[in-house]
């Protein structure tokens, strides 16, 4: 029997890691009501500084507040990154003069190099759904929360021609933290980019 | 005056012609030569000397070059019998290229039981053989142009003379950690891949040019759940003709790949942990089939030590390897340029099928020639001096 995707948050030291406790139940929904991935019905919190995270070589880490590693945390950051693993770092202040934000560019810069904007007619858009105008905006980013700013790009880290590490300012954690159920009040499901985001993970 | 010099010619013709006969040359005619190792300079005499030596017997330390060889041989054919003996143990080597991206070769030694045949390229010893069932193989990571294998005084060496076509590698298997790390590895280590993910029911997402399954386009498949059931069929005809198909545990348990699993009187089991078989392997049609008992081989790479990564690529790559359909192009080498192309795969099979086989030669020709030479010049000359002392004596009028 194949091992399933099981969705793993990574805990991290420095913030609050968890701070969207619902996005992971609601993309395993989307992730099995969309396709035939054998996916685990419920996500898991791994410390990012522990080896049990090599474990889920697709991690994702969100938060608010400043966003630094720790020694063993950049270590087995890298290490993911390195062995064919992807950090999904989304931040949840939609502000890219935020907290958040400056501290995570200054750590991703140091912990391997300077993300770049990620080009939007990447495979990401359309490894599954097709997102022709790039990254989907958020109701955070068109309501004029945080920046007041639609971010045009995702930006990351390329490890040869994947994407290792994804990093997003558009708060995708404010906009897919509701329960599953709610999809049904929905005429478009929002989560759609989060199973190309998976799907991506697990092909490329 | 001239009847007493005629007269003494005559009688000096009549002694040599006695002393050839109570002392014929040495080494020459019936002589032994029983020497200690040869020189090229010694098969030059023995070759020049007037009469061919009747007996050869070298006793060698260390194998006797190509040359030498020939030379002994071209020896036993004019008429000499040839011998030899020795410690010398026999000793084969094969280059092969390897079917992988990186290159590489494959070096096959066979000698006796128990022989360390130490290996070499042109730079100098890379490994040791330890010789069982009276054979060794290793595998050289560099792409060595020709090898030397020694032992006990043989010497057997190998040039590479061809080169292998290899062509992509299609991995079929549900979107997962398996199907993508398996990629990665072979990609990793040079091999080009195209993969074939299912995602959703009827949504399968392809990298690469996936089409058609056939060995113009890929040199192996690995099937590794059962998202290879639709293409059974296409697999079947595919390794008939040659391609190489590596099923996963995953894939063996669907009942349209089964035909295609590694089992059965004809299957070989290539690796075992404990007693369970881990890798089975069987032909089929003019391809290969590989049956693994591996699942989650990404776990290793992920979770292991800082040799992971490498350790993960060089399964992938050795699975496919064994397997990959991998046509030969023949090299151009040219051995009258670089003698270190020149093989010389089994020179003990050489030296025994080119001297005692060619023994039981004719009478040799040079031998009987030379002696009718001498005995005509000797025998011109007695008939020469004595018309000459009987002219003489009927010149002068004398009875």
């Amino acid at each position: 029997m194949m091992s399933e995707f099981v969705f793993c948050t990574g805990q991290y030291d420095s913030g609050d890691w968890d701070s969207a406790p619902v996005l992971p139940a609601n993309i395993i929904d989307s992730i099995a009501r969309y396709t035939s991935i054998a996916v685990a019905p419920t996500g898991v919190n791994v410390p990012l500084g522990s080896d049990a995270i090599f474990e889920y070589p697709f991690v994702y880490l969100t938060g608010h507040l400043p966003f630094r590693f720790s020694e063993a945390e950049r270590r087995n950051a890298r290490k993911l990154v390195e062995r064919g693993g992807m950090l999904f770092i989304d931040d949840h202040n939609h502000d890219v003069g935020g907290v958040f934000h400056n501290t995570a560019m200054e750590e991703l810069t140091r912990s391997f190099s300077k993300p770049v904007d990620l080009p939007n007619d990447h495979e990401l858009y359309r490894c599954f759904f097709k997102f022709d105008d790039g990254p989907p905006a958020t109701s955070h980013e068109l309501n004029g929360w945080g920046d007041n700013l639609v971010h045009k790009n995702l930006q990351a880290v390329m490890q040869g021609d994947r994407i290792g590490v994804l990093y997003s300012s558009k708060d995708y954690s404010s906009e897919w933290n509701y329960d599953p159920d709610a999809k049904r009040f929905s005429t478009i499901d929002n989560t759609r980019f989060g199973v190309n985001i998976i799907v991506y993970a697990l092909t490329r | 005056m001239v009847e007493h010099v005629l007269r003494g010619v005559l009688l000096v013709a009549l002694a040599v012609m006695l002393w050839m006969s109570l002392h014929p040359p040495v080494n020459i005619d019936g002589s032994a030569i029983d020497a200690h190792g040869i020189t090229t300079s010694d098969l030059a005499n023995w070759s020049r000397a007037p009469l061919a030596p009747k007996r050869i017997n070298v006793r060698f330390d260390s194998m006797p070059s190509r040359v030498q060889r020939v030379w002994l041989g071209a020896l036993a054919g004019a008429g000499s019998m040839v011998s030899w003996n020795g410690e010398l143990i026999p000793i084969m080597a094969q280059l092969e290229p390897v079917a992988r991206p990186g290159g590489g070769a494959r070096v096959r030694v066979a000698a006796p039981v128990g022989t360390s045949a130490i290996i070499s390229d042109d730079v100098g010893a890379v490994d040791t053989a330890q010789i069982a069932n009276g054979g060794g193989t290793l595998t050289l990571a560099s792409n060595a142009r020709s090898i030397v294998a020694r032992a006990n005084g043989s010497a057997a060496s190998a040039a590479m003379g061809d080169s292998v076509l290899l062509r992509k590698v299609l991995v079929i298997g549900a979107a997962g950690w398996e199907s993508k790390f398996t990629a990665a590895a072979l990609e990793e280590e040079g091999w080009k891949v195209d993969v074939l993910a299912r995602v959703a029911p009827a949504v399968e997402i392809t990298s690469g040019a996936a089409a058609s399954i056939d060995t113009s386009r890929y040199s192996a498949v690995i099937a590794l759940d059962a998202t290879a059931e639709p293409y059974a069929a296409r697999l079947t005809e595919f390794v008939r003709s040659g391609g190489g198909l590596i099923v996963a545990p995953g894939a063996a348990t669907s009942s349209a790949v089964a035909p295609l699993r590694a089992v059965g009187p004809e299957a070989v089991v290539l690796e075992k942990r404990g007693a369970t078989p881990t890798v089975a392997a069987r032909r089929f049609g003019a391809g290969r089939l590989l049956q693994i008992g591996y699942e989650d081989t990404w776990r290793a790479r992920m979770t292991g030590g800082d040799s992971a990564v490498t350790k993960h690529r060089r399964l992938w790559t050795r699975l496919v390897s064994d397997v990959a359909y991998a046509p030969r192009v023949r090299g151009v080498t040219d051995a009258s340029a670089n003698p270190a192309l020149r093989d010389d795969v089994a020179p003990m099979a050489e030296l025994t099928a080119s001297v005692r086989l060619r023994f039981s030669g004719n009478a040799s020709a040079i031998t009987r020639r030379n002696r009718i030479n001498w005995t005509v010049l000797l025998f011109v000359i007695l008939s020469l001096t004595l018309l000459g002392e009987v002219a003489s004596r009927r010149f002068r009028g004398a009875a």
